[in-house]
């Protein structure tokens, strides 16, 4: 079980820059399994885990709420999606000595409308503007995401935000494993 | 609480950190933070499973999560059977 660490900045060397919020939701990362990814193994489908979720914001500071969410979305399928990281896995690793991930992983989409069929909000937080959060979870405890394709549905995880009143960026930072 | 399924912390504007235990539902995965005392709102045990569940999943049956990825997972197993020959 390899263990990885994605932020939602192009710093590592993949995904789309970040994107302002509105009050609609915008996807900061998400990951799935999928046969869209696959850099390092082929189309074999893994469970991952989301084990870390940090979250802030990076914009001039103000008083505004801000909602965070994780949901269990279809990731993935026939189209393009914009800000895909999975050709260039394996500079998320935490450990240098495991391999890339074979799931299919975004960073500030652009296009929420490739993540689809929402079946669940596993995750959710209200927060003001200035502040910070962490979650960590114990070993058990983790976000799951099955070792399913698009097609089958429910694949993946996507982490959100939005806000009504600011329109600035917001700062990601998830630490996953995959089985 | 003992026994936690995670942790959870924010820093607010003003330097103030305020802390909770978690807990992971085991029939629907949610997290619920253990805010405040009302078993009303932080869900309760599952005595089929024994573990802790979240409010939502209080008046459904136990089937717990991990035996609904392996429904998942068998199920794209069996398509993915009709469509690549068992790949």
């Amino acid at each position: 079980m390899a263990n990885y660490s994605i932020a939602n900045t192009t710093a590592a060397g993949a995904g789309q820059a970040q994107q302002n919020l509105t009050s609609t939701y915008k996807t900061l990362v998400a990951v799935a399994a999928s046969t869209l990814g696959g850099a390092t193994v082929g189309s074999q489908l893994r469970r991952g885990k989301i084990y870390d979720i940090l979250i802030g914001t990076n914009g001039t500071p103000a008083d505004n709420v801000l909602e965070f969410d994780v949901i269990r979305a279809t990731i993935g399928a026939t189209v393009t999606v914009a800000g895909s990281i999975s050709s260039v896995s394996s500079n998320y690793l935490i450990d240098t000595a495991d391999t890339g991930f074979v799931a299919y992983a975004l960073i500030n989409s652009s296009n929420e409308g490739n993540i689809t069929a929402v079946s669940g909000e596993p995750w959710y937080e209200g927060l003001n503007q200035r502040a910070t959060y962490r979650w960590v979870a114990n070993p058990g405890s983790e976000l799951v995401y099955p070792a399913v394709s698009s097609a089958t549905g429910g694949n993946g995880l996507a982490l959100r935000a939005r806000s009504p009143g600011y329109t600035g960026t917001a700062t990601r930072n998830i630490l996953f494993q995959e089985q | 609480m003992t026994r936690a399924g995670g942790y959870a912390c924010i820093f607010d504007p003003g330097g103030v950190r305020t802390e909770w235990d978690t807990h992971t539902c085991a029939h629907c995965n949610t997290v619920i933070h253990m805010r405040n005392k009302k078993l009303d709102d932080i869900g309760g045990l599952c005595r089929q499973c024994m573990k802790p569940i979240c409010r939502g999943c209080l008046d459904n049956g136990c089937t717990p999560f991990e035996r609904k990825l392996e429904m998942m997972e068998a199920r794209d197993r069996f398509r993915r059977s009709l469509i690549y020959g068992g790949s």
